[in-house]
């Protein structure tokens, strides 16, 4: 869990912007800290806010899309974790958060009870957070709820350093930047992620030397 | 918002999320292909990456917030030159602040 303390702030406050945001739309606060605890995905759960008065199906669609990036974060746990079993993976996929798996990669936690306990740490942090926001957003400085994807970016930007450990690595870490950069002037971020990994991964197997 | 109608919301949300951690997880066995071993091996540093940048862009915000590349260029320079996670960290979001109080 200690390796999830410098995260908290960005995952408090990424929270607070959603509490903040939902009440906003007309959600109760009941309503907002209920989504956020069982849901559990701060971005999915930001995308059904604009979509509340759609059909489930829309609804359910949406939050596919927002998710697919976790696709490569539950594939690349089977290189992180060999030697865990299937189920056992697929329970901790379950609790991925994109914090998560940067310090799953970055190499900070490389045990199943490890990466547990990072959820551990994170879930309440996001449902207060939430609760926060729901209950104070009047209260709450507009700056505040506004940068915190700004920290939670620092936060990345650090931990994929330290998941570089090669040049393959690093050559396939900076194709990834560049691809998803270029991904996203055609295609939203949540669609241009899951690509340019995908395709910066394949180049990176690809190339001998 | 009835009740019934934000529970309904909230369980179709949670599906599209598990389905997108779960799916590939349970596709994948325990005894990996060397060549799929070798990809997946590369896949965190990508995926790290390009998560940077869309959270560097901004969820859904469609433009480049240069305040935040600033603090992520530094917090990113620091931690390769040296190799210290935490100082890397605290001396971007020192960035972030400095920005926020100076330029609103």
């Amino acid at each position: 869990m200690a390796a999830t303390l410098p995260i908290l702030p960005g995952i408090l406050a990424w929270g607070a912007a959603f509490g903040a945001a939902a009440v906003a739309v007309g959600l109760r606060p009941a309503g907002a800290v209920t989504m956020s605890a069982v849901a559990w995905s701060g971005t999915a759960q930001a995308a059904a806010l604009s979509l509340l008065s759609q059909p489930p199906g829309a609804i359910f669609l949406s939050s596919v899309l927002v998710s697919l990036r976790f696709v490569p974060m539950g594939l690349a746990l089977a290189g992180l974790l060999p030697s865990t079993g299937r189920w056992r993976r697929v329970l901790l996929a379950c609790c991925l958060a994109d914090a998560t798996f940067a310090i799953v990669a970055a190499g900070r936690v490389r045990t199943p009870a490890a990466i547990f306990g990072t959820w551990l740490a994170q879930y309440p942090a996001w449902v207060a957070g939430t609760a926060l926001g729901a209950l104070g957003a009047p209260l709450l400085p507009a700056r505040l709820l506004g940068a915190s994807e700004g920290l939670v970016a620092v936060i990345f930007a650090v931990l994929v350093v330290e998941a570089c450990t090669d040049r393959r690595q690093a050559g396939v870490a900076a194709l990834g930047a560049a691809g998803a950069a270029t991904a996203m002037l055609a295609l939203p971020g949540t669609l241009a992620l899951p690509i340019a990994a995908v395709l910066a991964s394949a180049v990176g197997m690809a190339v001998r030397r | 918002m009835s009740t019934a109608h934000l529970l309904v919301v909230t369980a179709t949300v949670a599906a599209g999320v598990l389905l997108c951690k779960a799916l590939p997880a349970a596709l994948l066995g325990a005894r990996l292909d060397p060549r799929l071993a070798r990809f997946l091996g590369l896949l965190p540093a990508a995926t790290l990456a390009a998560l940077v940048v869309v959270s560097t862009a901004g969820a859904g915000s469609g433009r480049l917030r240069w305040e935040v590349l600033a603090a992520v260029v530094v917090a990113a320079a620091l931690a390769a030159a040296t190799r210290h996670g935490l100082l890397a960290m605290l001396s971007g979001w020192a960035v972030l602040a400095a920005e926020l109080l100076l330029l609103g």
